[in-house]
């Protein structure tokens, strides 16, 4: 089937009234979803595959893509307005968002969030729809050595990067790195670090993790007292297509973030990161970088919105989830009797290009709901810090419960903030620490694969 | 006002009545939801198949919700702990696999699986050698032939799981070594052997639908349209499966765990339930309790027998690796607060991080262009940015060819 009729194909599965409305609804869930911490959005699309039983699977699928898509985008708004971000990958926004927000510029961070999210989701999902079956080569060639090479690259450019001191950016680092240990050891089978606690076997867990490390740590660390009697004021902010100006940055994010999206299990977390540094070299501002810079925002947003047409490259192409999120779709196709891999586009392309169209209209509307829902979420940094801090803690802890129904979790995101208070207090950049965790066990078991094949 | 809170009250005392007319009328198994409890996050392949099969149940058996409840993490323990801790009413069902169950051993947990009581097996998937067209390997003799040089790559998930047993033992049958590469999932392993890095993929037929590189080499089958280990002359490896069941927890009543029985045999029986489950080339079976308990202690036989015989990589103790960088890191940021943060940055993060950079270009280079190409591209670009000039380039060239034929074919190879 060659494109154009791939496309009124895909146009047909939309353009019904079913159609429409579970775009939108997906849309609206998706960006709820993404807004909330501990939600990621694997969980959002894991939680809505039992309601998918009585759908046609196009439509099942166009719902499970707007809902991604849009959850990408949602885990930036809770990571600019109270430093709690929604999704791993909205660590890196956090970074400059929140320093923003403190400054009362909460306007100009979310709508440059909004802006270049929009942006890379778009430049995936033309790629997607262009070059999936091309580009689902890259997944196909990329061996242990040139995933070790990518995560060694990433730590490097967060070494580099990340922070003021690259001395403190690169204990935290390593210290990201050592936590990944523990857990099982997938090449022995043995269980490192656990101390016969069971709920360790699998690892620490991100999420738990990162809450802390960002959101508790920032409740726990008491305001300093300066901060209580200035009224700080709300920069009305430029209409969200002003920040296309910064163009440049938003396309060569949402390259780097589409390409790390097509490599399964590098991710979405690990695009960011890398765009992040590579905005901050080219910046002639390189200061500002880590104390609310407009660009930082806009790189990280746009390689994480635009990873999730990456990602979907190989799930599509080849049946192999690219993210934890594919996993779940992976899942879902087969609930629906479809099977994921290169037959897909032939037995049911409805479904293929229903996706197709959906991931794409999905960020116009991203932009749209977006824009509405902007003035809701400024008035958030309006409320009193006191009872924000309230409800920070509140959410960290739901949060981290609802990823597995675990109390352990609570317990770990609790450990995170007081150790988060420490880092603060000797200002080790915390999302350093996060990539650590990230690509401290691509490095590992890749390093380890290379020694066996290559002896 | 008033309205609202005598409407809510009806609301309440309707419920109250109708709850306890339902109790009442059914005094039979069941009255409430029947939960099914999964080991691994939503969207997992055990998961998929546990919905589909409380979906089938729920249309045809019964008038109760049957609940999924994925309990993931802690190696499936958490999921196990769920059921050892729940009453024995059979409310409360574990979707087991033989993954699980291996998992559970090589954890060292074995005597919590004493508390399991196995329902039923509902799906067997046959385990198989995958192999790339390209790779001439047509037939095991071939593949003993290969490798006997030097031990083939084979891959699959992590390492004490089901499919690496079955490597092992395959191994053993043939006499043949090989080397296990773990993955996180076994569509990621796969993915090694359409790349090339791998040899081998040990899966499931299911797996490589569409992937017109693959085919399978042989199929631990008693009949089957593709090659059987059986149809090479080699006993013993017909009957591995990969299975999904189900189990309660010990002590439910006999009459519980007949109803159970008989809503699964029921939807053994389904349409749905086998198509879905041949459109991924898995094999629908119903296998009953005493019967299904067998085929766990044979499970249980063969983990035990296998003895970790892999030597230890010196990367097992990475983490210590790790631990000693961070310490000598933290012994630097002492030394450097005291010195100063800007004379270090100079030595150490400018020009040897560049160089580290430019170390792992020239690794891919490598694996691109081969060895002596990538060698002079790399040192003439790196001489350049040393602002050297051509001829002392060339020179260095030649050299560093020679000196690292002998680094690195000589001595790494004894080394490594």
């Amino acid at each position: 089937m060659d494109i154009f009729s791939g496309f009124i194909l895909g146009f047909e599965q939309i353009l019904s009234v079913s159609g429409v409305i579970t775009l939108v609804l997906g849309v609206l869930l998706g960006i709820m979803a993404g807004a909330t911490p501990g939600i990621s959005p694997a969980m959002a699309v894991a939680l809505l595959v039992p309601f998918s039983f009585g759908m046609e699977p196009a439509t099942a699928f166009i719902l499970f893509v707007a809902v991604y898509q849009a959850a990408n985008y949602g885990g930036s708004i809770t990571a600019i307005v109270i430093n709690t971000p929604g999704t791993a990958s909205s660590a890196v926004t956090a970074i400059d968002g929140h320093e923003l927000t403190k400054k009362g510029k909460v306007g100009k961070a979310l709508s440059s969030a909004l802006c270049s999210s929009v942006f890379g989701g778009i430049v995936g999902a033309i790629i997607l729809i262009l070059f999936s079956v091309p580009a689902s080569i890259i997944a196909v060639k990329f061996g242990p050595l040139e995933y070790l090479i990518l995560a060694l690259f990433g730590i490097l450019t967060v070494i580099l990067f990340a922070g003021k001191s690259k001395l403190k950016s690169f204990i935290a680092v390593i210290l990201g790195m050592l936590l990944a240990t523990i857990g099982i050891d997938s090449f022995t089978g043995q269980s490192r670090f656990t101390f016969g606690l069971v709920d360790l076997l699998d690892g620490v867990s991100l999420i738990p993790a990162m809450i802390g490390l960002f959101a508790l740590a920032e409740v726990f660390i008491p305001k300093e007292k300066n901060n209580k009697n200035i009224e700080i004021i709300l920069e009305k902010s430029e209409p969200v297509l002003f920040y296309l100006k910064y163009y440049i940055t938003q396309i060569k994010s949402s390259l780097i973030g589409t390409f790390i999206g097509i490599l399964p299990g590098a991710g979405a977390t690990v695009a960011s990161f890398i765009s992040y540094a590579e905005a901050k070299r080219v910046s002639k501002k390189k200061e500002n970088f880590g104390s609310g810079e407009v660009e930082g925002i806009v790189a990280s947003e746009a390689a994480n919105s635009s990873s999730v047409g990456g990602a979907l490259i190989p799930l599509l192409a080849l049946g192999i989830p690219g993210s934890a999120t594919d996993a779940v779709l992976l899942g879902a196709l087969t609930l629906h009797g479809l099977v994921a891999g290169p037959a897909l586009f032939q037995k049911a392309p409805e479904v293929v290009y229903g996706i197709f169209i959906s991931v794409l209209l999905a960020n116009l509307l991203i932009l749209i709901f977006g824009k509405l829902f902007n003035k809701v979420w400024v008035n958030i940094s309006k409320v009193n810090s006191s009872f924000l801090s309230l409800v920070i803690v509140l959410l960290c802890v739901l949060g981290s419960y609802s990823l597995k129904n675990s109390i352990f979790d609570c317990y770990l995101c609790i450990a995170f903030g007081l150790i988060g208070v420490v880092l603060k207090k000797y200002k080790v950049p915390l999302a350093a620490v996060i990539l650590g965790l990230v690509l401290g066990s691509i490095v590992e078991e890749n390093l380890r694969r290379i020694f066996l094949i290559y002896p | 006002m008033h309205n609202n809170i005598t409407c809510l009250m009806k609301i309440f005392l309707l419920f109250l009545v109708f709850f306890t007319t339902t109790t009442a009328v059914c005094e039979n198994f069941p009255i409430k939801p029947i939960k099914i409890v999964v080991y691994t996050k939503a969207g997992g392949l055990i998961d998929v198949t546990a919905r589909k099969l409380a979906k089938v149940i729920e249309e045809e058996s019964v008038d109760v919700p049957i609940i999924i409840e994925n309990l993931p993490g802690g190696a499936g323990q958490n999921a196990l702990n769920k059921i050892i801790n729940s009453e024995a009413d059979g409310y409360s069902l574990l979707a087991v696999t033989n993954s699980f169950i291996s998992q559970t051993i090589s954890i060292g947990q074995k005597e919590k699986l004493d508390n399991l009581e196995y329902l039923a097996i509902l799906a067997k998937d046959d385990e198989c050698l995958i192999v790339n067209k390209n790779r001439n390997i047509k037939s095991i003799d071939d593949l003993i032939n290969k490798s006997q040089n030097k031990p083939l790559i084979w891959a699959g998930p992590a390492a004490g799981g089901a499919d690496n047993l079955f490597a092992k033992k395959v191994w053993k049958e043939l006499g043949i070594k090989g080397k296990w590469l773990p993955y996180q999932s076994g569509k990621r392993a796969m993915l090694a052997v359409v790349g090339g890095y791998a040899d081998v993929y040990v899966g499931n037929v299911g797996d490589i639908l569409g992937f017109d590189d693959l085919e399978v080499l042989a199929i631990s089958s008693k009949d089957s349209d593709l090659p059987t280990f059986k149809s090479y002359g080699i006993n013993n490896l017909d009957n591995d499966v990969l299975w999904r069941g189900f189990a309660i927890k010990k002590g439910t009543s006999e009459e519980v765990k007949l109803a159970l029985l008989k809503y699964f045999k029921k939807a053994s029986q389904n349409k749905n339930w086998k198509d879905f489950l041949s459109s991924r080339e898995v094999s629908p079976v119903f296998i009953e309790p005493v019967r299904a308990k067998k085929e766990v202690d044979i499970q249980i036989k063969n983990e035990s027998l296998i003895v970790t015989d892999e030597k230890n990589s010196f990367l097992e103790y990475w983490h210590y690796f790790l631990a000693f960088i961070l310490f000598l890191a933290f012994l630097l940021i002492v030394k450097v607060n005291k010195v100063n943060d800007l004379r270090f940055k100079k030595i150490v993060f400018s020009y040897e991080m560049f160089s580290f950079g430019y170390l792992l270009v020239y690794l891919v280079l490598i694996k691109l262009f081969g060895y002596y190409i990538a060698s002079a591209i790399y040192i003439i670009s790196y001489g350049k940015f040393l602002k050297l000039n051509t001829y002392s380039l060339f020179a260095i060239v030649i050299m560093w060819s020679l000196f690292s034929y002998y680094v690195f074919e000589k001595i790494l190879n004894v080394v490594f």
